[in-house]
């Protein structure tokens, strides 16, 4: 470990994110706020911290796989850490964890909040809030990578930040990779703010709703979220953008460059889409049978409350958690199983789950046939070895994680649903869970210290366990 | 401020270019990779193609490639790799007939530049240039042929007149490179007796290139550019090869392709020869196909063997069989036991850098040959004309201030600077090649060789004149 090359990255890192507070300060001068003043302050703050941290630093060497995890770790937290001065100046909250929890929230494109009444925030906290999920959706390291001449080269600090168990370039540099990438989510977020805004949404909302939907966040400006609008279209939209956030984003680059078919080859968007399917039916069937009247206010519900969970944005336009045991259930499961690799959502994703599925059913075939040689295909691409392991192991350390952090909060005295909803939707990064952190409700009532376990394991959610986890690894600091 | 607006320019620039050109490699072995990397450092888009998936993720992580798993000869892949819009494909596989194979498809798909890498000496004889020409391969490289060659050069220091000319072929600049034997070799360049109207424009050691100056010493292993007028390359080629007729003992340690090559080079040159084999079979092998050499069966490492054959008359030695260590370990045996001249090869990229400690003179790795001389190829486009020895030295024209020449100035009294010389003065019609006490004349203009980049120099000779 060089830690000075770590300081040297993380300093850029925070002039960066200092540098981004400077939208929210325009939004602050246009609506004449009075929050302008902090973020000006924090602005000043996070850059010239990120200065001095450079100064006392040096970069000229290389970043290699320890550096890389170090900086992606560290940044994140430090720029959540400052993501929540905002906050502090502007008097939303009155102690720090709570501006940290929405801070990590936000970055990390979960979603969950310890606001009571949104409508009391002025225009520019709102807009920082849902920036920040837009800024953490692609990834601010992915974004630094297309930026910044020096970071040109690195793998590392790419894989660590990118979701998925395999890292697909779309063009031979990862810079260009990173250019790309962005531009498509850029394009992605324009559609939909013009296509809100054609359908009466207010420009600052649709933004605002814009950035939480293709970053796969879920803030919205106001309390009741989406069902404020009650509009079919409006709806509809929603879902249709959400669908595609979690889409990977490697084949919304290849139906931008005309090849439709990819579409179709490609398993892990049939397995996306067969899931999607199957849990709306099966939610349509469940709501229409046992609470709603038509089938059309039951379809509406359903996939818009399927596709919100799938794709882990966590907006809602119903309180599901009034619905019966069965479509809550099959929502928690959803939670786990998240949307496909190279997305902005977070969870298990498809393409893990697909090839556990296929292991599993390989086990069982070898069962048979004792002396099988078998291979583990997705699609036409053979998994090797190495891979499907790392697959295992993920899974593996996601529901441990998962069962410890649900047990610790049971500890507080949580009940049970709402314990394993609160881990499992901050660790898939989500946002709203049942019960006490149901989709009309915060995550106020919690403590202290559960507040600061879930900002971890939305961390964990977000750079997918590993990065964050091999951190913490006695050996990791050994020289 | 200003430091804050280049920053953003930079990263304005940063976003906006998008670089057009993309190489395609075939092969993710060493050779591939080093040239993944001088190429990513050109600024060219790579994408490298192997069949070995773990390969080519440490390829990912090394270099920023995009990196695909699958062969050169399969068109699917290529086509994934973005072939349409390749100007340059270079295989080198490990595989010969793979690496034409996709070096036709490339040329088929329309790809600009094409570069193969051949193991295979037979494929190439001279006769056989359907390669070059029907395929549409640009550059064809042979490992064993590049080593050979490389040997050849080093055994037969050779004079080559004529690699580059200037002002219409009148003034031609050669290369010659110094041997043991060579009448230059352990002498000031002051004391060189060159013909008049020649210069050593610049030394070529351990790949640096600087010009001397009359202290200088010349060593063996040097390369010497020497700049003439055409009449006096008669002269220089008498001079050089005076003492170029003593037979020397040559001993090879290995039957491999290389060594079997340099027999065959050599057969003809009066040398004497003798090759140690290991193994018997390819020993009758050797015997049947070569005349003129003494096989020896035995270790080349085998100290009493070597003492026998008279290692300590031996003028050069080359050990190239087909173990780099035993390689290294026999022909540092041979150095110490009293060999002139010892090459080994090598064929891994690591031990190429171990010239420094073991005492053998020369480590050639065929690997760091091929990537050299792809390298080469590559570069040729790019160097502007006004450049020469690839690059690495600049020629400029230079007008004489008038008021300087009607001082009645003198070369010598110009502000001398180690990294430039006077090449050619012309004057009118006449070229001259000047020593120190020529006097300038007015409308004089100089050909000045520089091994900087600097623009001004007309201000670096003059001052303020």
């Amino acid at each position: 470990m060089r830690l000075k090359i770590v300081f040297n990255m993380l300093g850029k890192l925070l002039i960066f994110v200092g540098l981004s507070m400077f939208l929210p300060l325009l939004v602050a001068l246009y609506y004449r706020e009075m929050d302008a003043v902090s973020f000006l302050v924090s602005m000043g703050l996070t850059v010239s911290i990120g200065k001095i941290m450079q100064r006392f630093s040096f970069s000229q060497q290389e970043i290699r796989h320890r550096e890389g995890f170090a900086i992606v770790t560290l940044g994140w937290i430090l720029i959540s850490i400052f993501g929540s001065i905002p906050f502090m100046l502007s008097g939303v909250f009155d102690n720090f964890i709570d501006a940290f929890f929405e801070s990590v929230s936000g970055f990390t494109t979960t979603g969950a909040t310890v606001i009571m009444s949104l409508e009391s925030l002025s225009h520019s906290i709102l807009f920082w809030r849902s920036l920040s999920h837009w800024l953490g959706g692609m990834g601010i390291i992915v974004m630094s990578i297309a930026i910044l001449p020096e970071l040109a080269g690195s793998m590392q600090l790419f894989k660590a930040e990118v979701p998925g168990p395999v890292h697909d370039r779309l063009r031979p540099r990862i810079k260009e990779t990173a250019k790309t990438l962005w531009v498509i989510y850029l394009l992605l977020t324009v559609s939909q703010i013009i296509l809100l805004f054609v359908n009466d949404v207010p420009l600052f909302e649709a933004v605002i709703h814009s950035f939480g939907t293709v970053s796969t966040g879920g803030f919205s400006s106001r309390t009741l979220s989406v069902r404020a609008y009650d509009s079919l279209i409006i709806d509809g939209i929603m879902v249709f953008f959400m669908f595609l956030a979690g889409t990977n984003f490697t084949l919304h680059y290849q139906v931008l460059r005309g090849n439709i078919k990819a579409l179709f080859n490609n398993k892990e968007f049939r397995f996306y889409v067969f899931l999607v399917t199957t849990a709306i039916i099966l939610i349509t069937i469940n709501l229409r049978l046992q609470v709603y009247k038509t089938i059309v206010e039951s379809i509406r519900y359903a996939a818009f409350q399927t596709l919100s969970i799938i794709s882990t944005a966590g907006f809602a336009t119903v309180n599901y958690d009034i619905w019966p045991p069965f479509s809550r259930g099959i929502l928690l499961v959803l939670m786990f199983i998240g949307g496909s690799a190279g997305s902005t959502a977070g969870g298990i994703k498809v393409i893990r789950i697909y090839a556990l599925m296929k292991k599993g059913f390989q086990e069982l075939y070898k069962l048979i046939h004792p002396r099988a040689v078998t291979s583990l295909k997705i699609g036409n691409r053979a998994v090797s070895e190495e891979v499907s392991t790392s697959i295992l192991g993920f899974f593996f350390l996601y529901i441990i994680v998962f069962v410890v952090a649900a047990i610790t909060l049971t500890s507080f005295g949580i009940d049970i649903v709402s314990s394993i909803s609160a881990v499992a939707a901050t660790l898939g990064n989500i946002g709203p869970g049942l019960g006490l952190i149901g989709p009309l409700k915060t995550y106020v009532p919690l403590p202290i210290t559960g507040k600061l376990l879930l900002s971890f394991c939305m961390l964990l959610g977000r750079l997918e366990i590993y990065t964050v986890l091999v951190f913490m690894l006695s050996g990791f600091w050994r020289k | 401020m200003s430091s804050m607006v280049s920053k953003f320019k930079k990263i304005k620039d940063n976003l906006t270019s998008s670089p057009a050109y993309q190489a395609i490699i075939y092969g993710g072995n060493q050779i591939g990779l080093q040239l993944a990397d001088q190429l990513t450092k050109l600024g060219r888009d790579v994408v490298i193609i192997d069949e070995d998936d773990r390969v080519l993720r440490q390829a990912q992580e090394k270099v920023d490639v995009m990196a695909l798993a699958g062969s050169g000869v399969d068109i699917a892949t290529l086509k994934q790799a973005g072939i349409s819009k390749t100007k340059l494909m270079i295989a080198v596989s490990n595989n010969d007939e793979k690496n034409i194979l996709t070096s036709i498809y490339a040329n088929k798909l329309g790809v600009d530049e094409i570069v193969a890498k051949i193991n295979d000496y037979h494929a190439l004889n001279k006769s056989n240039s359907v390669f070059s020409e029907n395929l549409g391969i640009d550059l064809i490289v042979n490992p064993c042929q590049i080593v050979v060659e490389q040997i050849k050069d080093l055994i037969r220091p050779t004079m080559k007149t004529e690699i580059e000319s200037f002002v219409d072929g009148r003034v031609q600049l050669s290369e010659v490179m110094i041997s043991h034997r060579s009448p230059f070799a352990f002498n000031h360049i002051a004391q060189i007796d060159l013909p008049p109207q020649t210069i050593i424009i610049s030394l070529l050691r351990r790949n640096r290139l600087f010009i001397p100056h009359g202290e200088h010493k010349i060593y063996p292993g040097d390369t010497v550019y020497i700049l003439g007028k055409k009449v006096f390359r008669a002269k220089l080629g008498q001079l050089l090869s005076k003492s170029q007729n003593n037979k020397e003992k040559i001993v090879l340690a290995g039957g491999s392709n290389i060594n079997y090559q340099l027999a065959k080079v050599f057969k003809r040159n009066q040398a004497i020869l003798s090759l140690i084999e290991e193994d018997e079979a390819r020993c009758e092998e050797l015997v049947e196909d070569l005349s003129d050499i003494l096989i020896l069966h035995g270790k080349p490492t085998n100290i009493d063997l070597l003492k026998e054959e008279g290692i300590d008359q031996a003028d050069i030695f080359v050990a190239a069989g087909d173990k780099d260590e035993a390689n290294l370990l026999s022909g540092l045996a041979a150095k110490k036991l009293g060999s002139k001249k010892v090459i080994a090869i090598v064929n891994s990229l690591e031990y190429s850098y171990f010239s420094e400690i073991v005492n053998v003179d020369t480590i050639l790795s065929p690997q760091v040959l091929v990537l050299e001389r792809i390298l080469d190829f590559l570069h040729q486009g790019q160097v502007e004309s006004e450049s020469i020895l690839n690059g690495q030295m600049r020629l400029v024209r230079v007008d004489v201030p008038k008021k300087f020449a009607r001082k009645g100035m003198e070369i010598k009294d110009l502000n001398n600077s180690s990294d430039l010389i006077i090449g050619i003065v012309i004057r009118g019609k006449e070229l001259i090649i000047p020593d120190g006490d020529l006097e300038f004349k007015e409308d004089d203009q100089l050909l000045i060789f520089t091994l900087s980049a600097k623009s001004d120099l007309q201000r670096d000779l003059f001052g303020n004149y």
